[in-house]
């Protein structure tokens, strides 16, 4: 059996606060606890045990939380924020290069995957992936000149 | 046409293939009574690989084909000392529903388990029969030991031992870590004014009544009580005096959230009987000692302590002797599953506390609730205990032949005997089961 919220799938026996942590983009395990304690569902409650009543309440819940894409839009603006003052953080996000200080003789891997102007928010959202950005010296000249 | 519009306009929150799919024509089946006979029909194929070996192996019947062992007493009063007894069908029936047997106890090895009368065993006998006669606040008594010492199988025995009696309720809790997971669904009862656990209360109800049966119905009522009912056609339940008995209590269909109030009705007519007397038996009481903040969390997100729950304060109250039955006892096991916390051994009087322990360390309010609970710790086996098990171990053949051929039977006792630790009965199985 499958149960829905705010039009995500979730499987009948997931923990709630585990599947909500896992589907929506902007919460974690302890936001996702604080709403079922909330609510009053019990730490290890089941998807399928959800009454229709207890859905839309959290589903009222998320709504006023910053989730998903507007949570995303957050992070992405302050990376443009950083671009656009001038930071060195900006700077090496628009390398896609290590912001903090780290080496980058070898690896860096982590930094090359994520530090971008538009930077990938992981989620199970429904709207296109972001276009892979390039990465390397090319690239960072590019990337510099982008808004 | 209707029907399909009234369908699709209403969509959900729950869906599945089943639920979509068209229902099936009505198979005819044979009406089957009673239960499915064993080795009767064709076995339904199942992977079963993916638990773990504990309980793939308690859940796979295995006692059904083992031989019955001969020569083999039921466990009495009157059983000596270092005698390997069996249970009754009574026992077992009794001790099955009270949730006694644990996974790693290997009692799939033989048809009826077998279990040895230790020193530990006539004094729980004498235990209980001290608890007849007396409040259950002169009885209270916390069994401590280390890991596979035989904790849960002495509080086995005792409760077989309590059954002998006839005449004794038993009110069984078999794994207290179940009231503070935050495993089962809790309510606050504002009527109460304690959190209710209504999924395990359900249990706990089902264990009394079915355990207790015979008994509860010789004890009336005193007081009146009233509770919604579950069911369609009675809204109001009620149970009278000079009409119902406490197992018509017991038996009432109540809806979840009077569950509260049926368990407090049940404790209230058995601690006011002088007739009965009633035990309360906990085991891994130490999960409440160790996590006394439960997984719980209040409308605030903040932790839950465990004497707002309503069986748990009742099970502190019981220890601490504020509430009381007028005959009986209280039998608490600990377990070395929970982490060690000093709030046990502190409130045994067995150790001395730092006073700048944290709070998250050393629980005071529950420490002081078992000043007065009696500790008693279990002792390893002896020699001659380790023989008795390993003579009846090879009656049953459940030795490797090789080892058997390769040494005289006094020389597998003196191994074993060092192999399970100077006398640890877990370790004892295990190095008969395991190491070869």
């Amino acid at each position: 059996m499958v149960t829905h919220i705010m039009g995500k799938a979730f499987s009948a026996k997931q923990p709630v606060h585990i599947g909500l942590a896992a589907k929506f983009y902007g919460l974690g395990l302890a936001g996702a606890q604080k709403i079922c304690a909330k609510l009053g569902l019990y730490p290890w409650m089941r998807m399928h045990q959800l009454s229709e009543q207890q859905i839309l309440a959290v589903t009222k819940e998320l709504s006023e939380l910053t989730l998903e894409g507007n949570a995303r839009a957050i992070v992405r603006e302050n990376i443009q924020l950083k671009r656009r003052i001038g930071s060195y953080a900006g700077l090496r996000h628009a390398m896609g290069l290590p912001v903090r200080g780290q080496g980058t003789r070898n690896n860096a891997k982590t930094a090359k995957k994520l530090n971008r102007l538009e930077r990938r928010g992981y989620s199970t959202l429904t709207r296109p992936e972001i276009p892979q950005q390039a990465t390397g010296m090319f690239a960072a000249f590019k990337n510099l000149f982008r808004s | 046409m209707l029907r399909s519009v009234h369908f699709t306009s209403v969509r959900g929150f729950h869906s599945a293939a089943v639920l979509s799919a068209k229902a099936a024509a009505p198979v005819k089946k044979k009406a089957v009574h009673g239960y499915k006979k064993v080795g009767g029909g064709q076995s339904k194929k199942t992977s079963g690989v993916g638990k773990f070996f504990h309980e793939y192996v308690s859940e796979q019947k295995l006692d059904l084909k083992a031989d019955e062992l001969n020569g083999v007493d039921i466990l009495k009063k009157s059983t000596k000392e270092n005698t390997v007894v069996k249970y009754s069908q009574l026992h077992m029936k009794k001790l099955i529903i009270a949730g006694n047997f644990k996974h790693n106890q290997y009692r799939e090895l033989f048809k009826t388990p077998i279990t040895l009368v230790t020193k530990d065993t006539l004094k729980m006998s004498k235990f209980v029969e001290n608890s007849i006669e007396s409040s259950s606040k002169d009885n209270r008594i916390c069994i401590l030991g280390e890991n596979g010492i035989g904790k849960s199988t002495l509080l086995g025995q005792t409760q077989a031992l309590i059954s002998d009696q006839g005449n004794s309720i038993i009110l069984p809790i078999p794994y207290a870590t179940q009231l503070v997971n935050g495993r089962n669904d809790y309510y606050f009862d504002k009527n109460l004014n304690t959190y209710i656990q209504p999924m395990y209360l359900k249990s706990f109800l089902h264990k009394i009544r079915t355990i207790n049966q015979e008994i509860l119905k010789k004890i009336p009522i005193q007081s009146e009580y009233s509770f919604e009912g579950n069911t369609r056609y009675k809204s109001i339940l009620k149970a009278t005096p000079k009409r119902d008995t406490l197992f018509e209590l017991t038996n009432l269909r109540v809806t979840p959230r009077q569950r509260g109030k049926q368990l407090e009705a049940i404790i209230n007519e058995l601690s006011k009987q002088s007739e009965i007397p009633v035990f309360l038996t906990v085991d891994n009481f130490s999960a409440i000692t160790s996590n006394p903040r439960t997984e719980y969390r209040d409308v605030n997100n903040s932790k839950i302590h465990v004497s707002k729950f309503q069986l748990s304060s009742l099970i502190l109250d019981f220890a601490q002797g504020s509430k009381n039955f007028q005959k009986g006892g209280v039998i608490l096991v600990t377990s070395t599953d929970d982490k060690p916390s000093p709030t046990l051994y502190a409130g045994l009087g067995l150790a001395t506390v730092d006073p700048y322990t944290k709070n998250t360390v050393y629980d005071h309010e529950v420490a002081s609730k078992l000043k007065g609970v009696e500790s008693f710790d279990m002792s390893r086996f002896s020699k001659e205990n380790v023989s008795s098990i390993v003579k009846k171990f090879i009656d049953a053949k459940i030795f490797n032949n090789n080892e058997l051929k390769s040494n005289s039977v006094d020389s597998i006792i003196n191994q074993k005997y060092i192999l399970s630790g100077n006398g640890n009965p877990g370790e004892l199985i295990k190095s008969i089961l395991f190491l070869h």
